[in-house]
């Protein structure tokens, strides 16, 4: 760890006020040319003869200084003396107030040290940072240094309230305005003379109070509480949020390729596809009907009579089933729900090789303003475990007040989970509101890809990264309360 | 490394999350199967169906 060198200093100097006659530190009394005596607060001005004679009276300070005039410290490997502290405010609010600590190195020049609130900036000109003339701002608010955007913050008149120390210039008489630029931690502050037009860029750095206590051997107590959001304070949300969004972006990409491995190993295949005719069903009550009629017979007849009108009788009852199957959907009733019932039907045999497995069983029929469902039973044939639902198939199109309209399809799936290795068949139970479909298309792959999965896995993925950002957003609309040219202004408006 | 060390339980969690998910998609488990699925043990004999969804199971 580097150590103080108190030759970077040049020796100091004691001047006598000449309004109290007190004495008057100086450390660096050959470029002094203001100060200000911390008894009497007399403003002095140095003539060329190096003696000094008051220009001015000036209020005193309103805060006792955390870092007294004579201050050493090493601060980030740059040692510094405190040799003023000035308070200033707003020219146009005066409730906005702040604090400069005036550093001087003796071979870099001045930095400063600016406190807001409790919060704290490092602040350096070009002597530091001499790649600061290359500064410039642009017309939509924003300023550029070295290739990055700095956003417009704050705009002001900063005037001094009070001040103790000395100065290479007459700060008195200045007239700035200032322009102040972030981009957290940064702060990027252009200053124009009022009175020389001459313009200067400082870069300023946001500092924790510890970081400057420890450089100045100050105890933590005596600094100032920290109130609401530094203007060029980072964000630790922001932090947060490009962490979460990295990891969650690796993770993603990873959970991808895993994917894209099961679905190598386990490539998507076609089981089953074929398309069944439909048959209606005969009607439980129209055969019991029959029956009754061939029992009523029985007791009027002899037994061969009664024989033999039965066997006419169930011809008879086979001949209407059969016109009935050959003219459904003419003059086949439907049931006392109005719904037609189909003959239930079953698929060959298919077989899952490798498991288990995601199934897809994909059912087409050509329902037109009307509906089919139908009871799917997947069965095992090593041990009959089914897995069982029912699902409709329902397509309504028309056209109303000019503009047609359309609901439902013609195509509908199913997907059945976690389905073991073996030998399978499905089975069919359909039904419609028409007597008119007539036929039902039955597809069955397996190994489909689970595309809910994956979208549930990004959704979750995602959920930790977003409530960052949305933290991170709500510490920067908090941070831009403070400013005229908050880019949250139409939010915080809504 | 500075990365890591601020953000280990999110790593934790997000491994974990990519975990259950590659031993569900290895293992043919659907997130959200189809609604309604009745599993069943197993049965012998013949199936007869009165349609609607009400099956009598004939042994």
């Amino acid at each position: 760890m580097a150590t103080l060198n108190p030759k970077a200093f040049p020796f100091s100097d004691s001047i006598t006020c000449p309004n109290c006659h007190k004495p008057i530190t100086l450390y660096d009394h050959i470029a002094c040319e203001a100060a200000a005596c911390p008894s009497c607060y007399s403003y002095l001005l140095f003539g060329t003869d190096g003696k000094s004679y008051v220009k001015d009276r000036l209020v005193s300070i309103q805060n006792k200084p955390v870092l007294p005039i004579g201050t050493e410290g090493l601060l980030r490997d740059v040692e510094y003396k405190v040799i003023a502290y000035i308070e200033k405010k707003e020219a146009a609010y005066n409730q906005y107030q702040w604090r400069e600590y005036m550093l001087y190195n003796y071979a870099k020049g001045y930095a400063f040290l600016a406190e807001f609130d409790g919060h704290w900036s490092l602040i350096a000109g070009k002597s530091f940072f001499p790649d600061l003339e290359k500064s410039k701002k642009s017309l939509e608010n924003t300023a550029l240094y070295q290739g990055l955007e700095f956003n417009l913050f704050n705009s002001y008149r900063p005037v001094i309230h009070s001040l103790i120390g000395e100065f290479d210039w007459d700060i008195r008489d200045e007239r700035i305005k200032a322009r102040e630029y972030i981009r957290p931690p940064f702060l990027l502050t252009w200053e124009q003379n009022q009175r020389t037009q001459q313009e200067d860029w400082y870069l300023g750095e946001y500092i924790e109070e510890r970081e400057i206590a420890a450089a100045f051997k100050i105890p933590l107590g005596n600094f100032p509480s920290k109130v609401g959001i530094g203007a060029n304070q980072a964000s630790k949300h922001r932090a947060r949020w490009n962490g979460a969004l990295m990891i969650s972006g690796i993770a993603i990409i990873a959970f991808l390729l895993i994917q894209l491995w099961v679905g190598y190993l386990r490539p998507e295949t076609v089981l089953l596809e074929h398309s069944y005719s439909l048959d209606l069903r005969p009607r439980p009550a129209d055969t019991a009907k029959r029956k009754s009629v061939m029992v009523t017979g029985d007791h009027k007849t002899t037994d061969s009579t009664a024989t033999a009108i039965g066997n006419i009788l169930q011809d008879s009852a086979k001949a209407i089933d059969s016109f009935a199957r050959d003219t459904a959907g003419a003059n086949v009733k439907p049931d006392s729900a109005g719904n037609f019932e189909f003959k239930s039907f079953k698929t060959p045999t298919f077989k899952i090789e490798d498991g288990p497995v995601p199934l897809e069983i994909e059912l087409s029929s050509q329902v037109d303003n009307n509906w089919l469902s139908t009871t799917i039973e997947l069965v095992s044939e090593k041990d009959n475990q089914t897995w069982s639902l029912t699902k409709d198939i329902e397509y309504y199109h028309g056209v109303e007040d000019g503009e047609s309209w359309s609901e439902g399809g013609l195509h509908e799936t199913v997907l059945l989970s976690e389905i073991p290795p073996g030998k399978y068949h499905v089975n069919m139970y359909p039904y419609s509101g028409s007597s008119l479909v007539n036929s039902l298309d039955v597809k069955v792959t397996e190994s489909v890809t689970l595309w809910r999965n994956i979208l549930i896995t990004f959704l979750i993925l995602c959920l930790y990264p977003l409530y960052c950002w949305y933290r991170a957003r709500r510490f920067e609309v908090n941070r831009w309360m403070n400013s005229d040219f908050s880019p949250y202004q139409k939010d915080d408006d809504e | 490394m500075k990365l890591i060390k601020s953000n280990i339980a999110y790593i934790v969690i997000a491994s974990l999350i990519v975990v259950y998910f590659t031993f569900d998609a290895f293992n043919g488990i659907a997130f959200w199967q189809s609604n309604d699925v009745e599993r069943n043990a197993g049965y012998h004999g013949t199936v007869a169906h009165s349609g609607y969804g009400v099956r009598f199971y004939h042994k």
